[in-house]
């Protein structure tokens, strides 16, 4: 029976490795993106918009505004939504590849490197292929 | 006279075994549960601390990894069915993370590393295995993964906390006398 340890000299391995691999994962990200994105409201694409020119757009359907989404640095986040719980302002789509309004029934990607299962037109995952 | 008393000891610890992972499994669940409701720090599809994975440890290791991984599953089921959100992306997302970080906490017992060092990098797999499988299926693009460094962090202080939880767990069980662990010779992880 070997004793129940909170920690061993050998753990340093396992903290170095972890430090190792989250850094070589986060050097290795592309960080050229599309300089597109679409919104998708119920899966049909209704705006597309540059990354380059900044903006304040704002997203509206049959029921009215939904949200804004702000343009800027190349980076695009929503704000102003109309959803109980604004879990979508969350983050940019720098950070997490989309953004995405359940309530809204909102997605908005990047036009490049979405999975288009509607056209059969599959673009592709990820820009790290590339 | 020898066979009716290891006929007893058989159920007495089928019984213990019921009762162990009754209990285990529900303070699991509800743990998860609640966490479900935690606004996310992150803007990661099933964001979640995590606290719930200190009952993982111990039933690693203090018995089997097949009961182990039992809880995970579960806990996962059970959790998810109470909040309604049973089959969401969030419960595949734990699902699989919990299952990969039960077998590498596993093998990491049993190769006798320390409890912290073990939680760490079993919240450290749950975490990227949710990434990968989030980048992967729900948004198509590994953009994602920018939010690693953060969840890294969130990650190693979930995983140093419930390092804790389970010795002071395993502890609190030993206090109590009940045999909470399997009958097997080497109680080093796997057992």
């Amino acid at each position: 029976m070997t004793r129940l340890r909170l920690f061993r000299v050998k753990d340093l391995l396992l903290y170095i490795a972890i430090a190792c691999v989250t850094i070589g994962v986060l050097l290795t990200l592309n960080r050229t993106g599309s300089d597109m994105i679409i919104v998708k409201i119920n899966k049909t694409t209704v705006y597309r918009f540059s990354l380059l020119e900044e903006a304040t757009k704002t997203i509206e359907s049959d029921n009215g505004k939904l949200m804004d989404v702000v343009i800027k640095d190349e980076d695009a986040y929503i704000k102003n939504s109309t959803c109980p719980l604004h879990l979508c302002e969350e983050g940019s789509i720098a950070q997490t590849g989309a953004l995405v309004c359940v309530p809204n029934r909102v997605i908005i990607t990047y036009d490049t490197d979405q999975m288009d299962y509607d056209n059969e037109d599959r673009r592709g995952y990820d820009l790290m292929t590339k | 006279m020898h066979e009716t008393e290891k006929s007893v000891m058989r159920d007495a610890d089928r019984t213990r075994r019921i009762v162990f992972l009754s209990v285990v499994v529900v303070l699991a669940s509800v743990i998860h549960f609640f966490e479900m409701f935690v606004p996310p720090l992150l803007p990661v599809p099933g964001f979640k601390w995590g606290f719930s994975n200190f009952v993982l440890l111990i039933v690693i290791t203090s018995r089997t990894v097949r009961e182990a991984l039992l809880v995970a599953v579960l806990k996962g089921v059970i959790g998810t069915l109470l909040a309604g959100r049973f089959l969401s992306p969030a419960f595949f997302l734990g699902l699989f993370g919990s299952i990969s970080s039960v077998f590498i906490m596993a093998i990491l017992m049993k190769q006798r590393f320390g409890l912290i060092a073990v939680s760490v990098t079993g919240a450290f797999i749950n975490n990227m295995i949710q990434l990968l499988i989030a980048a992967l299926v729900f948004i198509g693009s590994f953009r994602l993964f920018h939010l690693a460094g953060y969840l890294v962090i969130i990650g190693s202080i979930t995983g140093f906390v419930n390092a804790l939880l389970c010795f002071g767990g395993i502890l609190w069980l030993e206090k109590t006398g009940f045999q909470y662990y399997s009958h097997r010779p080497h109680r080093d992880g796997r057992n």
